[in-house]
């Protein structure tokens, strides 16, 4: 009985000196509550070389990896491999990525460019290329969050030689393993009703493939 | 028993300032020395704002200060909401308009359900639009045209937001608005770009809106003139599958 009583003040002791005091260590004149003039050991199961103190929204404290950005690279289609963007059905570029599970803010710089030499000027090509889960089945990816914009587009405007579609989307693999997301692409093509100059026929050439300098598919995890 | 004991004359110690401190250790290695077992090795509240995943850093290279601070860039995204009106309340070019080169709109307001809200914080807000018209003009007199969308970012009162950096004449640090153009005899095309956003006011968050103005450059007078009876659908407007809003958190 004697024994727990010494406990409870001990308790209350503490709690009093812990909670209402300034504690200086190494330092007479702390000015802030906690005032450490020299060195600080922290012994926890999450510490780890170069890991850093990271609080949560409460301020509790524990070590983390610091955060860095990870940069997962797709894989362009191989020149060869490629196949032509033309009107009509979607066509998969050969491109793809494969994410672990988790987020992904996926990004897409691709070059347009007209096989068959530049537009006209009363000629222009919208082209779109945009995420499936598959390889031969055109359908949009699954893991698209709601929130997320499905194509990524640009233009290709007569008489340019060259457009670009600069894109993102933010898709979620919410599976267990990582998985493969395809690359498709494809086009809307709009002219006037004059038949001067005469029209390039229209067929895009290596989209998404290693033959551009430009051309980069990847993604950044996110939260 | 004893343990309590050595926690206290360890927190006796502290407050006379004169030892090392061991903190579930009783052979405390550093000035301060902590062993947990917990989820946690200490707390530390303070009055400023916080959200999960705060790096601690030194203040400076003078006093050792601790703060808490937002390093990690790609967590706490925000995604902004996509209106489903369907198209920008006025016609792109009001039908009493003389015809002239070059014709800049007001700034009008996209509709209302597109906003993004933001708690505070510095934050570089991504935007993608479609910007297509309504209905499909074939003819040769459309050539030579260009139609310019330009957006920027307001507050809920759709008023500039003082929040929005280099929102002002000569601003070095930002800039106002993003712009995209559909060049004819293309139909449509994309307008992305990025604006910071730094909301100073803690709380819930600010909602910010959007409002578009544009511009038609054209040569000829019937283009002009076709261009009267329409308008620039898909303005941030979810039906469109190119559209999205998000923001990622600065320091």
């Amino acid at each position: 009985m004697k024994k727990k009583f010494i406990i409870s003040l001990l308790f209350i002791l503490i709690n009093t000196v812990i909670s209402y005091s300034q504690i200086g260590i190494r330092n007479t004149n702390p000015d802030a509550n906690l005032a450490v003039h020299g060195t600080m050991r922290l012994e926890h199961y999450t510490q780890g070389e170069g890991k850093v103190l990271v609080s949560n929204a409460t301020g509790d404290v524990r070590w983390a990896a610091p955060f860095s950005l990870r940069y997962v690279s797709g894989r362009l289609a191989p020149a060869g491999e490629y196949r032509d963007i033309v009107e009509g059905n979607p066509q998969y570029t050969r491109a793809r990525i494969t994410l672990a599970p988790g987020g992904w803010l996926f990004k897409s710089i691709i070059l347009l460019n007209n096989r068959h030499g530049n537009l006209a000027e009363n000629q222009t090509v919208f082209a779109t290329v945009y995420l499936s889960d598959s390889a031969t089945d055109p359908t949009y990816s699954a893991d698209y969050i709601d929130a997320s914009a499905r194509d990524m587009s640009g233009s290709l405007i007569g008489p340019s030689t060259y457009g670009l579609i600069d894109g993102a989307v933010v898709i979620r693999n919410t599976s267990t393993a990582s998985k493969t997301y395809y690359l498709w692409g494809k086009l809307e093509y709009f002219t006037d009703n004059s038949n001067s100059p005469t029209r390039r026929a229209i067929s895009l050439n290596n989209v998404a493939t290693d033959a551009w300098g430009e051309n980069v598919i990847y993604a950044i995890p996110i939260e | 028993m004893k343990k309590i004991t050595t926690i206290f004359l360890v927190a006796i110690c502290g407050q006379f300032a004169i030892a090392q401190i061991g903190i579930g250790t009783v052979t405390p290695t550093a000035d301060l020395h902590i062993v947990s077992k917990k989820e946690y090795i200490f707390t530390l509240k303070d009055n400023n704002a916080s959200s999960d995943s705060f790096v601690l850093t030194s203040k400076d290279n003078t006093d050792g200060f601790i703060k808490k601070e937002s390093t990690s860039i790609f967590k706490n995204l925000k995604f902004g909401n996509l209106n489903t009106g369907a198209e920008l309340e006025n016609k792109i070019i009001p039908a009493t308009e003389p015809y002239t080169q070059n014709y800049t709109s007001g700034w009008k307001i996209v509709r209302d359900g597109a906003y993004i809200r933001l708690p505070q914080g510095r934050w570089a807000v991504y935007f993608t639009t479609l910007i297509t018209l309504d209905r499909f003009i074939n003819t040769e007199v459309i050539r030579n045209t260009a139609i310019t969308v330009d957006l920027k970012m307001t507050d809920r009162a759709y008023a500039d937001s003082p929040d929005v950096e280099g929102d002002t004449q000569g601003s070095t640090n930002g800039n106002a608005f993003v712009s995209g153009s559909i060049i004819f005899p293309s139909q449509k095309d994309i307008v992305k770009g990025v604006i910071i956003i730094n909301n100073t006011k803690p709380g819930e968050g600010v909602v910010y809106r959007f409002m578009s103005r544009i511009t038609v450059t054209t040569d000829s007078a019937d283009a002009f003139n076709s261009l009267k009876d329409r308008t620039v659908t898909s303005i941030l407007n979810g039906n469109f599958s190119q559209n999205q809003i998000y923001a990622v958190p600065l320091n």
